[in-house]
């Protein structure tokens, strides 16, 4: 078949090269400045799609993003997109696309046997057919429809594309390249407004390429061109074409997705898309009107297509739709139509009038019909005639049907504005309710014609500058050189046809199934739009929405105003969840810490795991070992038995300074800090206004006004934020100031028995780390390895005698090799998280899993640590009778009877013959580990009247684990009891 | 002179630097940082001995104020204070060499403040990187909300960039210096090498620039 037989001029494209194409497996030849449904109705190419339901044949049938019909699955292989409009596809040498929805070729598909079925298969039918047997629908119905449903199909592999996203700012944005758009960007932009214009096609214009008009006695789309060329010389204006705004959110924040690179056959590795939030202290939206359709018989053949549409494919890129072109209008921009088709020398069939006025135009040698309607079709895979009222057959290759104009109020409506009714024009237009701080021009605000358009986009950027307090000059707007008619006479459906009439072309929604929602009781425009879907595909109903209101309103005997309108919703158009998720994938979904030590753990065999954000070493692998237990034990037995290190310098880590920092403290901590010596450091446990405990840890006085605080690792952020609420809010008279150095400060402990043998050869002289002169909980301020500044914490988590050390973060790998080296003696091992939890769980020290927001200081055995001499955060609401019941809930530790046996965290304790049931939950176990020290499995848990019950057996209950084992409570204290090893 | 037992210092980013398309960037790793809190009733006295030893004074939030004269120390190229809150600002010793084993100059700064202000080492809280060139800007736009091209010079703000707490500097029309957290350096320099090389058609860093555990 020859190629672009349809092609016959090049439109406003101008100089253009050709492009290979691939549709279906055919190859067909395309030019630069195409959409694929453009190149493809230059190539006679009308059927296109299978509808979603009854599997009818579709063809193209708008021009824009409007497209119901000609979805398309684009591309190939991993870079597969389905569901992709034909008409909005930006033509490329080797663009590769399918068509969806159909099994079998195209032009027969098996599952077109539905339209058949289309009885059972009318509004809401799943809630009425396939309900017996009642079992059939888990395992046979819903399958089988879930396997129907849903148009294209996704590669299933990783998308190798990149997404990126964006801000931008500006002092006006404007929506929309068509006049009006232009209009107010060349007003504003040249009095120095910071503007960015931005427009969802690949050439800016809007409908000046889409027309035959003049402006200032030229053609409209010379006009665009040489407007557009004068905005990107500014400086101050942004043009942002291939962008889509899809969303108007608070603030005067918009979303808008950049196409950037879906029209080159590859990326080349840039981002495919770019999800921008643009911050705008005014916008004018000018995003045009979309036609809408009649509804009559059979109105879903592939030919048949919106009147403009077929003037857009004619003047912008040269392509006439079909060779016969029939027209069905209720309005005189319809009859644009025929002219200009008839002026390209295309022979215009017909053309069909529902007014009953006189022809607004006079065509030489055109069958005219007045106060007349097309009844049926006929031509299932391309259209060949319709049928009229009167009776007479007319053969056609193409229908052109223009029921009106739409005005895009869309983004009026994001933040719940109702567009209201103009009876003039037939359609909704943007009210009063639309976002603070946005204007609306053009075809969006009701003003049709191409005059009203440019006086509209100049006035309401005049406007926009009067708001800003920017001057401008009095310089009139461009002007429209062309007469156009808007006037139109409501008319929505053809009560005389008795074939189906299709309202949602995309959800096949048909006028029958809107009678059929209102008999069945959905008469509320919400309630229709979901028990039919009309409106719910993915082109949101662009095309339909107002007709499907307009007959619901005619069926129900009122009017559109009082039917009403459901809510437009953002995004405007589908947005690719890779575009949503930008650079958020893999390994970068969010960002990773790594402590100062992470390269030299690294390079001795540490496994890490995640914790929080923080890659932490959970155990280090030496030769021979053959799994994580043989590792974290011998870790545990090394350090109690001599010595080990570990990095701890994820605990948070908050400087406190100022005349009143002790006061601070001591409001915010639950014990007293007024009374720490300089030089010391003190156990503090903080707890929520609600009285249970929120976070614990240790503060050092470094000296009268300067204190340094811990924290755990997951509350190091929630503790600061808290911190700073209270001294900036609660007590601003306070002297006192709060910094983060948790990364400042490399921290490492050093536990065992062995920890200050090692140390002492690294700390310069002539500091003393003796046991009297450096005893349990004392710090200070020195230097090590030969004047490196240090900090020396003698505290310890494991039960150990240990320290922690700290050092400029810089130095956290050099000062592990230095600790290695100097541990060498002592058979020093690198300890990780594990390590560091099985050693905390034999000591009996709450963390974490015991901190968990629903415990008190009374439950976890500190109750005594609430100061009764002063006030704090949650002093008084931790005196509530109902936290301290008399059977309240205490920490105690847990061992099983038969030392071989094993138990969980999170197992409940029940009573030895007690049901397991709620009634007779007695607590849960909170922290278990293997015990090297004991060769057992220990835990710590809550249980009620614990420290009463010690020597008690009771069983942990694993329901899910289906497991249940006789437990002894014990003190949690497993390891050194009395402390002698932490004060040695 | 460093003994066999010193300590070796590493900076967060291996002293990365790479240049796309006429636009440089680098990671700045000679800077003495100290945040200084003004004690209640103390911003006179602060002043005073601010001025005394910088020729600065306590900068307004959002803003930052720069001596390029050798201030203190002539190790030292240039002092700036950002205004990061009321009360509290960060102090930046800019030295003239890359002297890993700066606390010298940390003990001479407190010497010459610690009686009027609350001051604490960050010099290693944070990675720092410098952007500068032509696509500074458009980079920027990719990660950060701030409307950098409408900033004056000398403007300070605190951000996200990433989900990554950032202070961004503005030091001239084309040139950025950025302060992240320290733990997340090799995510806070893959946000921003990513920027770069989307928005400029240059090669991407090779994998040997790059710090031994980065990510990607």
């Amino acid at each position: 078949m020859p190629d672009q037989t349809n092609r016959i001029h090049n439109g406003v494209l101008g100089e253009t090269k050709p492009c290979q194409f691939i549709f279906n497996e055919q190859r067909f030849t395309g030019q630069t400045g195409d959409t694929l449904a453009s190149a493809l109705l230059a190539n006679g190419q009308q059927l296109v799609a299978r509808s979603f339901k009854y599997h009818r044949p579709r063809g193209i049938f708008s021009a824009g993003v409007e497209e119901p019909n000609a979805l398309v699955t684009l591309r190939t292989g991993a870079l597969t997109e389905p569901n992709t409009r034909a008409t909005v596809v930006e033509m490329f040498d080797g663009l590769e696309a399918k068509s969806q929805n159909h099994i079998g070729p195209l032009s027969f598909d098996v599952m077109a046997i539905n339209d058949y079925l289309s009885p059972f298969l009318s509004a809401g039918f799943y809630y009425k057919t396939f309900m017996w047997p009642k079992n059939f629908w888990e395992k046979l119905y819903e399958p089988a429809i879930r396997r129907a449903a849903g148009l294209g199909s996704l590669s299933m592999q990783e998308d190798p594309d990149t997404y990126d996203k964006g801000f931008l700012h500006a002092d006006l944005l404007i929506i929309g390249t068509g006049p009006a758009g232009i209009a107010a960007a060349l007003t504003a932009g040249r009095a120095g407004v910071r503007v960015i214009i931005a427009d969802e096609d690949f050439l800016s214009g809007g409908r000046l390429n889409h027309e035959q008009l003049h402006i200032d006695e030229q053609p409209a789309s010379e006009w665009a061109k040489t407007s557009m060329q004068e905005l990107a010389s500014m400086s101050n204006v942004r043009i942002m074409t291939r962008t889509t705004v899809y969303g108007s959110f608070d603030h005067g924040i918009f979303g808008a997705l950049e196409r950037a690179t879906e029209h080159k056959l590859n990326s080349a590795g840039k981002p495919r898309q770019i999800l921008w939030r643009i911050y705008a202290k005014r916008s004018l939206l000018c995003a045009g009107a979309t036609e809408r359709s009649i509804a009559f018989g059979n109105n879903d053949r592939p030919g048949i297509m919106l009147a403009g549409a077929v003037r857009t494919y004619l003047n912008r890129f040269g392509v006439s739709a079909g060779k016969q072109v029939a027209l069905f209008t209720n309005n005189d921009n319809g009859w644009q139509t025929a002219i200009d088709l008839q002026k390209a020398g295309v022979e215009v069939s017909a053309i069909v009038d529902s007014r009953d006025i006189k022809p607004p135009f006079t065509l030489s040698d055109v069958p005219v019909y007045m106060n007349n309607q097309v009844v049926d079709t006929s031509g299932r895979l391309g259209l060949q005639s319709i049928k009229l009222a009167s009776g007479e057959t007319i053969q056609c290759d193409v229908l052109g049907v223009s029921g009106g104009w739409n005005p895009n109020v869309h983004l009026t409506c994001h933040q719940r504005g109702r567009p209201v009714w103009n009876n003039e024009l037939s359609a909704f237009v943007p009210d009063d309710t639309m976002p603070a701080s946005m204007l609306v021009a053009g075809a969006a605000n009701g003003q049709l014609s191409l005059s009203e358009a440019l006086l509209g986009g100049h006035e309401k950027a005049l406007a926009v500058m009067d708001t800003l307090g920017v001057k401008h000059s009095s310089a009139p707007p461009a002007k429209s050189t062309t007469e156009e008619s808007v006037t139109i006479s409501a008319f929505w459906q053809v009560s005389g046809s008795s074939a189906r009439s299709w309202i949602d072309l995309q959800n096949d929604v048909t006028t029958k199934d809107i009678a059929q929602a209102k008999k069945e009781g959905f008469q509320a425009v919400e309630h229709a739009k979901r028990y039919t879907t009309l409106g719910m595909a993915t082109d949101q109903g662009k095309t339909s929405n107002v007709l499907g209101l307009a007959i619901m309103a005619e069926l129900a005997n009122q009017s559109i105003p009082q039917t009403g309108t459901t809510i437009f919703r953002p995004p405007y158009t589908p947005i690719s969840i890779g575009a949503l998720a930008g650079r958020s994938r893999g390994k970068h979904f969010r960002p990773t810490r790594l402590t100062p030590t992470h390269d030299w753990a690294t390079k001795h065999n540490a496994s890490f795991v995640e914790s929080g954000m923080w890659m932490r070493a959970e155990w280090f692998v030496q030769d021979g070992e053959s799994g994580w237990r043989d590792s974290v034990d011998r870790e545990v037995r090394q350090t109690r038995e001599s010595v080990g290190i570990c990095d701890v310098t994820t605990l948070g880590k908050i400087d406190i300074q100022g005349r009143d920092a002790a006061t601070f403290l001591d409001k915010v901590y639950a014990n007293t800090f007024a009374t720490l010596k300089p030089g010391k450091v003190r156990y503090g446990l903080m707890l929520r206004e609600d009285g249970f405990v929120m976070d614990d840890g240790t503060t050092a006085r470094l000296s009268d006004t300067h204190f340094l605080m811990t924290t755990t690792t997951a509350n190091a952020v929630n503790v600061f934020r808290h911190l700073e609420f209270c001294r900036q809010c609660l007590w601003p008279e306070l002297d006192v100031h709060c910094g983060s150095v948790t990364e400042q400060w490399a921290q490492v402990a050093i536990a065992g028995p062995n920890s200050r043998g090692l140390l002492e050869s690294i700390v310069d002289k002539p500091f003393d780390i003796s046991n009297e002169s450096f005893p349990f909980m004392a710090c200070a301020e020195l230097t090590i390895c030969d004047g490196t500044p240090a900090r020396l914490f003698r505290i310890s988590f494991s039960g150990e005698l240990a320290y922690e050390l700290a050092v400029p973060s810089r130095y956290g790998s050099s000062l592990m090799d230095k600790l290695m080296e100097a541990g060498k003696p002592f058979n020093v091992a690198p300890y990780g998280l594990e390590a560091l939890g099985v050693m905390r769980i034999e000591k009996g020290h709450a963390a974490g899993n015991e901190l968990n927001g629903q415990t008190t200081a009374g439950n976890i055995g500190l109750g005594r640590m609430v100061s009764q001499k002063k006030d704090c955060i949650g002093n008084v609401l931790s005196k509530r009778p109902g936290m301290n019941p008399d059977d309240s809930i205490a920490l105690v530790g847990f061992m099983p009877v038969n030392p071989t046996d094993t138990f969980s965290a999170g197992a409940h304790f029940i009573a030895k013959q007690a049901e397991p049931t709620l009634a007779n939950d007695e607590g849960w176990m909170s922290s278990v580990a293997f015990s090297p020290s004991l060769g057992c499995t220990i835990g710590l848990g809550f249980i009620k009247r614990g420290t009463e019950r010690l020597g008690e057996t009771v069983i942990a209950h694993s329901p899910l684990l289906k497991k249940d084992v006789e437990v002894n409570i014990v003190s949690p204290h497993f390891v050194d009891p009395e402390g002698e090893r932490l004060r040695g | 002179m460093a003994s066999s037992r010193s300590l070796t210092a590493e900076s967060p980013l291996s002293g990365f630097s790479h240049t796309y398309a006429h636009t440089q960037l680098s990671e700045i790793s000679n800077l003495v940082m100290l945040s200084v809190a003004v004690p209640r009733g103390g911003l006179e006295a602060l002043n005073t001995e601010l001025s005394a030893h910088f020729e600065l004074s306590f900068p307004a939030t959002g803003h930052s104020v720069i001596n390029d004269k050798s201030p203190l120390d002539s190790s030292l190229s240039s002092v700036t204070l950002l205004g990061l809150q009321m009360d509290q600002c960060l102090l930046i010793a800019d030295q003239k060499t890359n002297d890993n084993a700066s606390h010298s100059l940390v003990a001479k700064i407190n010497s010459a403040l610690n009686t009027v202000a609350y001051l604490s080492d960050q010099s290693d809280n944070y990675a720092v990187l410098d952007i500068q060139g032509p696509s500074m800007v458009m980079a920027m736009e990719r990660i950060c909300s701030l409307n950098l091209s409408e900033l004056d010079t000398n403007t300070v703000s605190r951000t996200l960039v990433e989900h990554l707490q950032v202070i961004v500097q503005k030091q001239s029309h084309d040139q950025v210096r950025l302060f992240s957290p320290r733990s997340s350096a090799n995510s806070f320099l893959h946000a921003v090498t990513t920027s770069l090389e989307n928005v400029t058609f240059d090669n991407a860093v090779p994998d040997t620039a790059l710090p031994t555990n980065n990510p990607r």
